[in-house]
């Protein structure tokens, strides 16, 4: 089957995944599939561990999730060949579901990074980084130490307004996707 | 259809698409045939995993059973 019009490579690309998402289609209980036509990624349910959650999109690492819908972590576990993304979302699922341990064992897992949940830390690092250029500006009499004090003054208010905006983005979590459909 | 057995199918993943082997259980001919090349993708180190078709829920097979009826096969994926 070709698409009309095309031919070479960019038609064999096509075909196969043609095929790919037809196959996986023909792969997926209807829970799966309305969440891949939904989102497109699926979510595969551990065996191992009780409440977690796989999430594959064939085209990232598998984001996993605890039963509380936090985000864990990522198993980055790719194929040796190109395969049409459909394809990998088939593979990631049947190796969860059939020999979930072995994928765990052979793919890598991607920790996410490490955030201070208090302001405490980037304070210490501001008196830290600023101690000395205030002290410093005492030579310039109150003047200088009040114009200081209005910069440093500025500069937390904008990161505190940026803060807040970061907070009002949705978090990641199993009822927020981070990410759009995946592309071809 | 009653009384004809389900056909089974072998996909095998690939950058082109899926290869697909068919077999009718009551044929020994294209039984013997999808054997062999089963055979020959274990022992290359591919991951056969039978997809149940009610659940569709994926079990590792490592032994052919012409009594299966979806089989998906790919090589082992590297961590990356």
């Amino acid at each position: 089957m070709r698409s009309v019009g095309r031919s070479g490579p960019v038609a064999d690309h096509d075909s196969a995944w043609e095929r790919a998402e037809a196959m996986l289609r023909d792969s997926l209980c209807p829970h799966e599939l309305e969440t891949y036509e939904r989102h497109g990624w699926i979510e595969v349910p551990s065996r191992l561990h009780p409440g977690r959650v796989y999430r594959v999109d064939g085209w990232r690492p598998v984001a996993v999730f605890s039963s509380a819908g936090t985000f864990e972590g990522a198993i980055c576990l790719r194929p040796r060949e190109n395969l049409p993304s459909p394809d990998v979302i088939v593979a990631h699922k049947l190796y969860i579901q059939g020999a979930e341990e072995e994928f765990l064992r052979a793919g890598n897992w991607l920790s996410p990074a490490w955030r201070p949940t208090t302001a405490a830390p980037t304070v210490v690092l501001m008196l830290f980084l600023f101690g000395p250029w205030l002290l410093n500006l005492m030579r310039l009499g109150p003047g200088g130490i009040a114009a200081a004090c209005v910069g440093v003054a500025l500069l937390v208010s904008w990161g505190i307004r940026r803060m807040r905006t970061d907070g009002s983005r949705p978090a990641l979590s199993r009822e927020a996707p981070p990410d759009p459909a995946p592309t071809a | 259809m009653k009384g004809v057995r389900a056909l089974g199918n072998l996909r095998i993943l690939g950058p082109d698409g899926d290869t697909t082997l068919s077999w009718r259980p009551d044929v020994d001919d294209e039984v013997q045939e999808v054997r062999r090349r089963f055979d020959e993708i274990v022992e290359a180190g591919y991951l056969v995993f039978e997809l149940d078709p009610s659940t569709k829920e994926g079990r590792q097979v490592t032994d052919f059973d012409p009594r299966l009826t979806e089989l998906r096969a790919f090589r082992p994926m590297v961590g990356g």
